[in-house]
């Protein structure tokens, strides 16, 4: 297994933003930021990793990735691709939980977000059925998935 | 291969409720499974309408009640209901279940996350239409009523 075992000094670039890769790791050791518009004036962190996957979902979900990912120090991280996907995990059993845990928070906070938009969609209708205006509650929550909407459709 | 049993429902019957504690992975065999959230109130949403793989994953990796409820939609529905304590176990001894179910969970990803960015666009609609002081479309409101309605 140790020829899927690659290490990187602080500062390398693990993965690149909007870039596909057929892989995704597990963190062994060290820590990472993951940065969108890395290199640019308008650079900015996404957020920090020291233990767990990264770049699952991407793998998974055939999703080009979202940030670029620097290392920020020495680290070390197992690659797993999908010849190696299933065959990794069940010769670690043990890390069975801790990947199924990573998709569920994922799902959850998808069905959370869906959840919280439908809320407002719900607000939205009732407003036109009763012909009444927006109150600035319900216009900072349009505003906030409007931005969504919109800057993902800028990708 | 751990506690696994076959159960059938009729439907309407319920599979778990919102609310109540169920440590089980259920994996269906037959039938159809709705997922609501908030089942048979006013403000009820359908999050899911399944008819292959897993459902009831939450169950497994937390000490949390169910946060939606799973129901029977037709009179054919059989589940396997399989324990969290036998989870590790059931998918190292079957890797292409384990496989099956990273997927289902990896589907399901795309779909709500494909469902979110479209509720999202309905509202920007929305909004562009209140501030150049147009009509709205009826078109959105249908739309939007559709998405509620889970369909």
């Amino acid at each position: 297994m140790s020829d899927n075992i690659i290490s990187f000094k602080k500062g390398d670039i693990i993965c690149k933003e909007n870039e596909y890769e057929l892989w995704f790791y597990e963190i062994l050791s060290g820590s990472m930021t993951i940065y969108k518009n890395y290199g640019l004036s308008d650079q900015y962190e996404l957020g920090k990793a020291d233990s767990g996957y990264i770049g699952e979902m991407g793998f998974l979900n055939s999703m080009s990735r979202i940030g670029t990912v620097v290392a920020d120090e020495d680290t070390t991280l197992a690659k797993i691709d999908n010849d190696t996907f299933k065959d990794y995990f069940i010769s670690h059993p043990e890390k069975i939980y801790s990947i199924i845990q990573c998709l569920l928070t994922r799902l959850n906070e998808i069905n959370d977000n869906f959840l919280e938009v439908s809320d407002t969609i719900r607000d939205c209708v009732g407003l036109y059925e009763m012909n009444s205006p927006i109150s600035s509650a319900l216009s900072s929550a349009m505003e906030k998935f409007s931005n969504v909407f919109r800057s993902r459709k800028a990708k | 291969m751990g506690d696994r049993n076959t159960i059938s429902y009729k439907k309407g019957d319920h599979i778990f409720d919102e609310g109540t504690k169920d440590p089980f992975l259920y994996e269906i065999e037959s039938g159809t499974v709705g997922i609501f959230k908030e089942y048979e109130m006013s403000s009820e949403i359908k999050l899911a309408e399944l008819t292959e793989g897993y459902f009831g994953e939450n169950g497994l990796i937390n000490d949390s009640p169910r946060n939606a409820t799973a129901v029977a939609l037709t009179n054919d529905t059989r589940v396997t209901k399989i324990g969290s304590d036998s989870i590790k176990d059931y998918f190292t001894d079957n890797p292409d279940e384990f496989d099956l179910f990273i997927q289902t969970i990896s589907k399901r990803i795309r779909y709500m996350d494909k469902k979110y960015l479209r509720a999202c666009e309905f509202i920007d609609e929305y909004m562009t239409a209140e501030k150049n002081n147009n009509p709205q479309d009826p078109d959105l409101i249908n739309n939007m009523r559709v998405l509620l309605s889970g369909k």
